[in-house]
């Protein structure tokens, strides 16, 4: 028992989760910010947003998803970085289970924009949680391990 | 309190250069977009919803779910689905051939040589939230289609009313 406690919270699995997440994000950004037309009618699928926020969210999000995950592959300001990552995450998880409650078919638009590659949205909020669980974990675990910082300057 | 304010910081100066960075990009991009666009549905006569981006100067007609149950019964008729093959196959208006709308120029070939040019056409997708009705119609009408009506309505309506429909290949 104490083994697998000391596995999920090593610094090790957080770096592991890190490359993943960092790598995700990046991949999530860049059909958004290529397709920023097809993103923000995702964004209006949701129905939560004012009509006035969609274009501009549409506009910013992919990018702060982008350095999200160039920041968790190289390791910078690892804290903020997983803390915002996590809620983020969480930010998504309500937004897809308010969805769910309403029973609006919507295109979660997390990966990619076109409608072909619709997926249910539970299967996505499960995906989403389980990130979330990883992000947490890079936030409380990940120690500094092989960041650009500590990397290139040892106290 | 000092050391989560210390963590917040960076998180915000992201979100500040991501926000820059963003509207840029928008700016210079080709496919840049409006930093606020129209999303309201548009009500129009007859209580017909069309989404934000039906042109009421150009676009086919849209008509609303009695519209097509008259339509439905009267000849010369032919719905198209515009919705995935995997939507129409499970289930789709009796009679309606599918048409995926966002793969036009790959399924247009093998449906629209069954379909002749003087027939009434009735496009629908998924509900009233759904575009792939407008954008078929659209494009159908380039390719010389002229009596064409788009039902924003759509599977959701037409199910929700009890009207005749069909699952799998079978129109």
């Amino acid at each position: 028992m104490k083994f697998l406690k000391n596995i999920l919270l090593s610094k090790h699995l957080a770096l592991l989760f890190r490359l993943f997440l960092g790598i995700l994000f990046i991949y999530a950004s860049v059909d958004k910010i290529l397709h920023p037309a097809a993103f923000a009618k995702i964004v209006y699928n949701f129905h939560i947003l004012p009509g006035f926020l969609i274009n501009l969210f549409a506009i910013i999000l992919p990018w702060v998803e982008f350095l999200l995950g160039v920041f968790l592959v190289l390791g910078i300001a690892l804290d903020s970085v997983a803390l915002l990552a996590s809620t983020l995450l969480g930010v998504f998880i309500i937004a897809l289970g308010v969805n769910l409650i309403r029973g609006l078919d919507i295109n979660c638009g997390c990966f990619s924009t076109a409608p072909a590659t619709k997926s249910s949205v539970s299967k996505r909020l499960i995906e989403d949680v389980i990130f979330l669980a990883m992000s947490l974990q890079v936030w409380k675990c990940h120690q500094g391990f092989l960041t650009l910082k500590n990397l290139f300057y040892k106290p | 309190m000092s050391n989560f304010s210390q963590k917040i910081k960076p998180a915000l100066i992201i979100i500040l250069v991501a926000a820059v960075i963003g509207i840029l990009y928008n700016l210079v991009s080709p496919k840049g977009i409006g930093l606020v666009g129209s999303w309201s549905q548009q009500i129009l006569e007859g209580n017909i919803i069309v989404p934000p981006s039906y042109d009421k100067t150009s676009d086919s007609p849209p008509i609303s779910l009695a519209d097509a149950m008259s339509l439905y019964n009267s000849p010369n008729i032919i719905f198209i689905d515009a919705r995935t093959k995997e939507d129409y196959l499970k289930g789709h208006i009796k009679g309606a051939l599918n048409l995926y709308m966002e793969e036009y120029d790959t399924w247009a070939p093998k449906v629209l040589p069954n379909v002749p040019k003087e027939a009434t056409i009735v496009t629908y997708c998924g509900a009233d939230e759904c575009e792939l009705s407008l954008f078929l119609a659209r494009n159908m009408n380039v390719d010389g289609y002229k009596n064409l009506k788009i039902f924003f309505g759509g599977w959701e309506e037409w199910v929700k009313a009890g009207l005749p429909t069909s699952t799998g290949e079978n129109p």
